[in-house]
């Protein structure tokens, strides 16, 4: 009880730490929301000074000091008010979030699981069975596939599959012609929809998945009570999985917390290349605008993922490991 | 999965001249799974095309035009075509949803009645009278009349945040907006100024039955637009939206097409393979060697149209650091660079040279020769060393050293990733080394490089051009103390060069003083001959105004043969265009370019008005 206790407490200070460094980290970049605003006017020619500064006001450009502005900031967050973004204006962050939200969490959650699920289990075969013809092959490809850059294989994938062999769409989360609704016809357009982005992603990304399950794998499978398990005659499946996966899977457990929380950040190059909604997108663009509210808001839920998928981690940990609970 | 066999006998029989292009979509339509038809892109010479299109074809069943102006990943909906200016409005809120009252047709450099039928200054040009037309009525079924533009120009006035789209700009000489009868606007200036009439023109308009309501206009998304335009809205989707065409619309007949759709876009290369794969029927994208990219996979139905009528992208030097301060120095600058080598390798061949007047070819009609051919725009480096060796600017070694004894190095600065203009200030760079100046590619992000260009805080940059519906714009914001700001105030967005001219000064208040064409021409002919003397910059290549079509299902694009107005879709002769393309295959009877009927720019009357000195704020 006190571990869970002591672990509150902890990710309460990350939450205000990040929340703090959320505020003040955009605010060291070059450049000023106002000179990206007139910026974005290039080509209307006739912006005068003066309309820029009542279009300040209205996008709530504050001029106030610094500490001014984030207890204000800290405020509006307790009422859970990100603000009004000033790249999409009148649209409130949580509007424009709410775009790419759903669509983010769904490509690379089923990136990662896809992922994750793939290379763990072949990193659990391989460590069983080393030395076989698969644990010689399968690391090796994985981790040369994975040290491609992804910007490279990406365009191949789409190029072959969806331009060339007109596979799979191109692009976009659905066909265009449908619109959101319950029905097999637009959710098997969005599975339909998914394959390429989350081939794409899970290509570069088993390798590392694989080296890390079956690195602890092979760790764990020296330990006598393997050996012990074994010698009890007990089925081999149940060895690797019960006795081995199971204790290799803690370490692998941190990482995969991580990447979890980092999700959220979405992919920018995914989206760009398959133009598919996201949050990547708008993180990059909400930078390129200097939309302090937007980042704030992005920084923010991608720093809030990390600590809750890491809490969740450290529960899990206590689960698993009767050890920790005790310490 | 459908087979190659089932596609393969259409195919055979259209190349058979048995069955018609569009009997072969028809077919192909019926075989579903659209994208395995495209499968068949593998297969031989015209098959290929046709089965590519067929995908397209079958992927919009409702016949809309595809079209792509704006790069997004996802959209918000939001058509306020008034919000605050850097706003992210929808395109076509403004001259697809509310329309102006009449549209400024760049090719043919004049402006074209459309919401007005007429318009004129009075004698002393302090009234300006606009004929409204009869007839028109929002998409809702009320009437269109002079309270509804009265309306939308109070609202603009009344609202500092607004931008607007020209409004903002006119109400700086504009005191009162006044309805004379239902269909007769007046506006009242307190300071002459018959360009702004342009920017009259340009505003769109929006109903008063329904923004009346409207509690805050700066916020107000407008999600579902009451518009007297020919599109309407049909759904909205955060990647994709599609406007239907206006039953009612007051030009009868028109729009010719059922509907437009919009799908989001987040990258170049996105939209390119999307181009190359038959599936966007208008849009306005850089495309590389487009002749070989995309002209090429189907000559028949790509095409495109880059006019040079864009402003005209320059090399900017700060004319209050030295040596730059010295006219002959610039021209020697400019006369260093080999524009015809950056138009060729950094520019794809798309655009020439500028001339000594820096006015793109919009303007090709009131240049003046003799100040076009001033010659410091000429690739001369013999010219050029002459000129800064007679400046005092002596070689030393390798490069030229100022008075003060240091070589003659400076930043030269660029967006970093901005191809074409990085690409261009390399080959520069090379230029200058010609004639001892080391120019140092510097780029910087956008922000950041525009923040130094504002501040005055640079001593080379390359840059955009300043263009408008008249040359006024081109020389006010090079060359007039109006655009002057002292280096360190950021408020100079166009004066970065830091140049001021009494001459032009003059020539400006003689220009917004007169609503006559033929003098305006002239006196911009004045300006021309002075910029052609003092070469404020270095003026590099009229920007081309990108546009690219597909006519495989629609016809009636502007092009080379028919150049009846732009092409692009970023200005507002995009009115013009929506309202004249038509169905592939299908031209309407009596078929012309849109040009509602009016008189246009008359001389109305109307009595002087005398503004009280209250009301009237400096200009």
């Amino acid at each position: 009880m006190s571990y869970i206790v002591r672990r509150l407490f902890f990710y309460l200070i990350a939450a205000w730490a990040s929340i703090t460094f959320n505020f003040f980290l955009p605010r060291m970049m070059p450049g000023d929301p106002g000179t990206a605003l007139l910026a974005k006017l290039r080509g209307q020619g006739d912006v005068r000074p003066e309309a820029i500064e009542a279009m300040m006001k209205a996008y709530g450009v504050s001029n106030d000091p610094l500490i001014v502005q984030y207890f204000d900031y800290l405020k509006n967050l307790a009422r859970g008010e990100l603000g009004v973004s000033t790249s999409w204006f009148p649209a409130s962050v949580t509007q424009v979030i709410g775009t790419g939200f759903i669509w983010t969490v769904l490509l690379m959650g089923a990136a990662l699981l896809v992922g994750f699920g793939i290379g763990s289990l072949l990193g659990v075969i391989g460590a069983w069975k080393r030395g076989s013809w698969m644990d010689n092959v399968t690391p090796p490809v994985f981790v040369f596939l994975g040290s491609l850059p992804y910007f490279w294989i990406a365009p191949l994938i789409l190029f072959a599959f969806a331009f060339n062999l007109s596979w799979f769409p191109a692009r976009h989360a659905y066909n265009t012609d449908l619109s959101p609704e319950f029905s097999w016809a637009f959710i098997s357009s969005v599975l339909l929809h998914m394959v390429l982005p989350v081939l794409s992603i899970v290509i570069v990304s088993i390798g590392g998945h694989l080296l890390g399950m079956r690195n602890t794998m092979i760790a764990v499978l020296s330990e006598d009570y393997v050996t012990m398990a074994e010698a009890k005659g007990l089925d081999s499946r149940r060895v690797m999985f019960r006795y081995g996966a199971r204790n290799a899977l803690l370490p692998v457990l941190t990482s995969f917390g991580m990447s979890l929380g980092f999700l959220l950040s979405g992919s920018l190059f995914t989206e760009m290349i398959f133009a598919y909604p996201g949050m990547g997108y708008l993180l990059i663009n909400s930078v390129r605008n200097i939309d302090y509210p937007l980042m704030q808001g992005l920084f923010l839920m991608i720093t809030l993922a990390v600590l809750l998928a890491n809490l969740i981690v450290d529960l899990l940990y206590a689960r698993l490991d009767p050890r920790i609970r005790q310490a | 999965m459908v087979k190659e066999s089932r596609v393969a006998p259409i195919i055979r029989e259209f190349e058979e001249g048995r069955i018609s292009r569009r009997d072969v979509f028809k077919r192909f339509a019926t075989l579903g799974a659209g994208a395995s038809v495209a499968s068949l892109a593998m297969t031989t010479g015209s098959a290929t095309l046709f089965a590519r299109n067929a995908v397209a074809m079958q992927a919009n069943e409702k016949g809309y035009l595809t079209c792509n102006n704006e790069q997004q990943a996802t959209y918000i909906q939001n058509f306020n075509p008034l919000g605050p200016a850097g706003g992210s409005v929808r395109w076509l809120a403004q001259f697809g949803i509310y329309e102006q009252l009449f549209v400024f047709n760049t090719i043919k450099n004049e402006p074209q009645p459309w919401l007005a039928t007429s318009w004129g200054f009075n004698e002393d040009n302090t009234v300006l009278t606009v004929k409204l037309r009869e007839g028109v009525q929002w998409n809702d079924g009320e009437d269109f009349t002079a309270d509804d533009v009265v309306f939308t120009w109070k609202l603009v006035q009344g609202n500092e945040s607004l931008a607007g789209n020209g409004a903002r700009t006119a109400l700086r000489y504009v005191d009162d907006i006044v309805k004379v009868d239902d269909y007769t606007v007046q506006f009242l200036y307190h300071t002459v100024n018959t360009i702004s009439v342009y920017e009259v023109g340009g505003q769109v308009i929006v109903p008063e039955h329904i923004w009346k309501d409207v509690e805050d206009p700066v916020t107000f998304a407008n999600e579902e637009p009451v518009g007297t335009g020919p599109w309407m809205l049909d759904r909205f989707e955060s990647q994709i939206y599609e406007l239907k065409a206006n039953p009612n619309y007051w030009q009868e007949g028109r729009p010719y097409i059922a509907g437009l759709r919009m799908p989001a876009f987040p990258s170049n290369d996105s939209i390119h393979l999307a181009w190359l794969n038959g599936e966007i029927d208008w849009g306005g994208n850089f495309i590389p060697d487009i002749e070989a990219v995309y002209v090429a996979k189907d000559p028949e139905h790509f095409g495109y149209f880059f006019p040079s009528t864009g402003a005209t992208v320059a090399l900017y030097m700060n004319t209050e650091v030295a040596p730059f301060d010295d006219p002959n120095v610039r021209k020697a600058v400019s006369m260093a660079i080999d524009r015809e080598q950056i138009c060729d390798i950094a520019m794809y061949g798309y655009t020439h040279p500028a001339d000594t007047t820096g006015l793109s070819d919009a303007f090709e009609s009131i240049k003046d020769a003799e100040a076009a051919s001033a010659g410091w725009t000429d690739y001369n480096v013999e010219e050029a060393n002459r000129l800064l060796d007679e400046a005092g600017l002596e070689w030393d070694g390798d490069w030229r050293v100022g008075p003060d004894g240091n070589p003659l190095s400076f930043e030269l600065n660029v967006v970093s990733g901005w191809s074409d203009w990085v690409q261009s200030c390399e080959l520069m760079a090379g230029h200058l080394r010609e004639v001892g100046i080391e120019a140092v590619l510097t780029p910087y992000d956008y922000t950041p490089w525009l923040e130094r260009l504002n501040e005055g805080n640079f001593t080379m940059t390359i840059g955009w051009g300043f263009q408008g519906p008249t040359p006024l714009n081109h020389f006010r914001a090079l060359m007039s103390s109006e655009s002057y700001y002292p280096i360190g105030d950021n408020r100079a967005g166009e004066n970065w060069i830091r140049f001021k001219d009494d001459e032009i000064d003059r020539l400006i208040g003689e220009v917004v003083a007169t609503p006559d064409v033929e003098e305006q021409n002239a006196l911009f002919v004045e300006m021309q001959k002075r910029f052609a003397e003092l070469a404020p910059c270095a003026p590099l290549f009229p920007g081309p105004a990108w546009g690219e079509y597909n006519t495989m299902r629609f016809e009636g694009f502007p092009n080379e043969d028919d150049p009846y107005s732009e092409l692009s879709p970023w200005e507002q002769e995009l009115a013009i265009i929506l309202t004249t393309v038509y169905p592939a295959g299908e031209q309407p009877d009596g078929w012309s370019v849109s040009a509602p009927e009016g008189e246009g720019n008359v001389p109305m009357e109307a009595e002087s008005y005398q503004a009280s000195p209250s009301a009237s704020p400096a200009a």
